[in-house]
């Protein structure tokens, strides 16, 4: 019996005696049977009927010995002579002074009766005998999930299956209406084949759903099931619960079968207490949600969740930095698939097609027409090319993200998700500045459109994955972007906008002006404005606006001018410098109409 | 657990002591108690410096001895597990013996002391030292942990076996232990053509049957169920500390 004994206990890590029989540790052996052989003992202030007892009440069963009792009743073990067959006799506990128990206990266990699903244990028969109130069961030939766990933790893959098989149970359950209402490791059990069978379907209502949770919330033994897996709502108030209620007490269970702990206050996610997949988490997460109406609203809900799960490659988790490229990378292609056609058109519309025709006769127009023809048709050659690249954008990130999966943390893909992000973007918009060059916008100027690019790029990339993770799990994020991006990002940002901003002058008489002022020193040439109202013919840095009126409005956005457009008026330095130039408008306009044109 | 206490007053310890081993009964209890926790006993003299066959033939007519006499009247007087008794049977033995071996060579000092008589007293504390002997008691018990566990063992290995899972036996054995992070459930799983969820019930149920053997097995030595837990958790502690 003897063998060679490994010198020391791959458990405690103390040497194991040579002459330690089968070579096992003798003090872990020896432990471990002491802490299992006491999980079975009954509670001693209520001791269960024992077998004797019982015989005179089952005349057609043969008990043959108590197998486990929990909250809600004992169960023996019995045969069913002739049918010659092994069944689970559960006899309940019964207040004594709930006068309602016997008609409840009729209605609700015809119904259960009728609950037919492989990973639901079956009811063969109910009834009153004596003094006991008696379901009969299907034997089930196993453990349930909490000897299992102590048996050994689970893997994510098999606490999914477990998960879907669950769900599968609960699913057909609550299609006919059923609640479990006490969902927990000790009613779940696993057969000799590891088949999942949900046992007590509905028997926490049996028993009297009121003082099912009074019990558990006043009792610290918890006769009656534990408060740990019932959803707030069922504790609080348990005639008000419905399916989602099941759906977090799964949640916990699910929770537990990852972590091996339960999610108590405000608990940390599954991956970070073990090797999860992050996407797990999320499901977890939704289940484990306080206001059932944010939880998932079916067991079919969860189990189409969990089963995409299944399907995909799992993602690499055991470093949680590997879960931010990857969102990072998934974002980056949705972001760019949206953002560039998005500030494409935005781009173009403003600064080409709204241009006004400044003709007036038919044939001045006609010949306007077709000199202008070529702008839509490179608006439309734009709009495919910004698609095209989007599509680009959006493949390059999913592949980069296929990559970051597959590489089992090593972040393989990351450059190519950071291209997709950053210098994709860049590069396009660089496309865009260079094929508009010949519209001859005056804001066309590469330095702006690099600038641009480079703070969307920092703002997703700084910004967006720790929001997108606050969202998530509702607990803030990790600083993961430096103070400088920040400042950069921030820097970028105030300067896009603050170009964007547009000024409006009002014609308020029939002068000559002349006025000339860069908006920015900063963009140097190109924020130089010149407008010349000459017999209400405007013209802005050149270009012949045709005439205005007066009354009329005109916004000037670095040399976009627009008619009759209200848009922002902000109050900028740049602005300040050279709207005076303007004569002082008049407090009567009619007054002024009336004056005459010089010249 | 049921059926333990329900039986308790049959098992062979208390048989002995009711009986004070008089009765045919008792005897053949005992003989079967002594051949069980032969091994302690040999082990224990081993320990003590005794060569090999030294401790073979002390062992043996150690047990004739106490087998032979009529009564163990005093085992009856104090509540006492069969470990403590036999310790102390053995220690008074080898007492005598030495006793006699040294009258023997110089002739003299007889002096008749009962062999069973202060048993009780010279175990009630585990770590008093007997003269005649250079170890503490602990040594004893550690053996006789030993004997319990293999005895344990080859009751679940025997009910396996019976039901034709030897290998499940052999390839699960070492979970008895626990959870440790060096074992596979999984390569278990596959050499077992099991799923995963069905080794850990076949993992549950051989460490159910592990602890109800162990627990059966130490039945037959205490006197009352109460007892058993004491005797599991005193054996736990004395084999934890590392000899």
């Amino acid at each position: 019996m003897t063998q060679p004994a490994s010198p020391n206990c791959p458990q405690c890590g103390n040497p194991i005696p040579d002459n330690a029989p089968s070579g096992l540790c003798p003090a872990c052996v020896l432990g471990r049977a002491a802490t299992t052989a006491n999980q079975t003992q009954p509670n001693p202030k209520s001791p269960p009927p024992s077998l004797e007892e019982l015989a005179p009440h089952f005349s057609d069963l043969k008990i043959l010995e108590m197998i486990g009792f929990g909250g809600m009743g004992v169960v023996y073990k019995a045969r069913q002579p002739k049918l010659e067959r092994l069944v689970a006799l559960k006899i309940l506990h019964v207040q004594d002074d709930d006068p309602s128990f016997e008609e409840r206990f009729h209605r609700e266990a015809r119904v259960l009766a009728r609950l037919d699903h492989p990973n639901i244990v079956t009811i063969f028969d109910f009834g009153t005998a004596g003094p006991y109130h008696f379901l009969v069961m299907e034997l089930i030939d196993g453990v349930n999930l909490r000897q299992a766990m102590q048996s050994g933790r689970f893997t994510p893959d098999e606490a999914l299956t477990l998960v879907q098989e669950m769900c599968a149970a609960l699913k057909s359950a609550h299609e006919d209406g059923i609640l479990h209402r006490d969902i927990k490791p000790e009613n779940i059990l696993l057969d000799s084949q590891g088949r999942l069978k949900i046992a007590d379907f509905g028997i926490a209502k049996i028993i009297g759903s009121d003082e099912a949770a009074n019990f558990t919330l006043t009792r610290q033994d918890s006769i009656l099931g534990s408060p740990q897996y019932m959803a707030p709502e069922q504790i609080e108030s348990p005639e008000d619960v419905d399916q989602r209620a099941d759906i977090y007490s799964l949640g916990v269970v699910f929770y537990e079968l990852l972590t091996g702990e339960l999610p108590l206050g405000r608990f940390a996610a599954p991956s970070a207490k073990n090797e999860v997949d992050t996407r797990i988490d999320d499901i977890v997460l939704r289940t484990l949600e306080k206001e059932r109406e944010a939880r998932f609203q079916t067991a079919a809900d969860v189990s189409t969740k969990v089963a995409s799960l299944s399907k995909a490659p799992p993602l690499p988790s055991a470093d949680r930095s590997k879960g931010a490229p990857a969102r990072f990378a998934t974002l980056s292609a949705i972001l760019t698939a949206i953002s560039l056609p998005l500030v494409y058109i935005i781009f173009f519309t403003f600064s080409s097609l709204s241009e006004p025709l400044a003709s007036e006769t038919p044939n001045q127009l006609a010949d306007e027409i077709s000199r202008n023809l070529w702008k839509p048709i490179l608006g439309i050659g734009a709009a495919i090319l910004s698609v095209t690249t989007a599509i680009i954008g959006f493949v390059l990130g999913l592949s980069s993200l296929r990559e970051i999966r597959q590489s089992e943390g090593q972040k393989s893909g990351l450059s190519r998700a950071t291209f997709a992000t950053v210098t994709w973007p860049i590069l396009i918009f660089l496309a865009i500045v260079a094929s508009s060059v010949g519209t001859s916008i005056p804001t066309s100027f590469p330095i702006l459109a690099l600038l641009l690019a480079v703070s969307f790029g920092l703002i997703y990339w700084a910004l967006i994955p720790p929001l997108l993770h606050w969202a998530r799990h509702q607990e803030s994020p990790r600083p993961r972007f430096s103070r400088l991006t920040i400042i950069l990002a921030s820097y970028f940002t105030v300067l896009v906008t603050i170009s964007m901003i547009q000024t409006t002058v009002t014609i308020t008489a029939s002068n000559t002006l002349s006025s000339s002022s860069h908006i920015f020193p900063f963009y140097g040439e190109h924020s130089r404005v010149q407008i010349k109202v000459k017999d209400f013919n405007l013209t802005v840095n050149g270009k012949n606006y045709g005439q205005v009126e007066d009354g009329d409005q005109i916004s000037v956005r670095r040399g976009n001018v627009f008619r009759n457009s209200v848009l922002i008026i902000p109050d900028i330095p740049g602005y300040e410098k050279w709207v005076p130039d303007f004569p002082a408008p008049s407090t009567n306009p009619d007054e002024e109409r009336a004056t005459p044109p010089q010249e | 657990m049921i059926s333990a206490s329900k039986n308790f007053h049959t098992t062979r310890w208390t048989i002995v002591r009711k009986a004070q081993g008089e009765t045919p009964e008792a005897k053949s209890a005992l003989s079967e108690l002594c051949q069980t926790y032969y091994t302690p006993i040999f082990r224990f003299l081993l320990l003590q410096g005794k060569s090999h066959d030294e401790a073979e033939e002390l062992s043996h007519s150690f047990f004739a001895r106490l087998l032979g006499k009529n009564s163990i009247h005093h085992a009856d007087q104090k509540k006492g597990r069969f470990r403590s008794y036999l310790l102390g049977a053995l220690k008074h033995y080898l007492a005598e013996d030495h006793r006699n071996k040294g009258r023997l060579k110089r002739g003299g000092n007889i002096k008749h002391q009962s062999l069973d008589e202060p048993a009780t007293e010279a175990t009630s504390s585990p770590q008093l030292t007997d003269p005649t002997s250079s170890i503490p008691d602990s040594y004893f018990d550690r053996e006789w942990a030993l004997t319990l566990m293999d005895r344990g063992l080859r009751t679940v290995e025997a009910t396996f076996t019976k039901s034709g899972k030897s290998l499940h036996f052999k390839t699960l054995k070492p979970w008895l232990m626990g959870d440790s992070t060096t074992l596979c459930q999984a390569s278990a799983a596959v050499a077992l053509n099991l799923s995963p969820g069905a080794i850990k019930v076949s993992i549950h149920r051989l460490r159910k049957a592990f602890a109800d053997a162990i627990r059966a097995e130490i039945a037959q030595t205490v006197d009352t169920p109460e007892e058993i837990s004491q005797e599991l958790n005193y054996l736990i502690e004395v084999i934890s500390k590392v000899a």
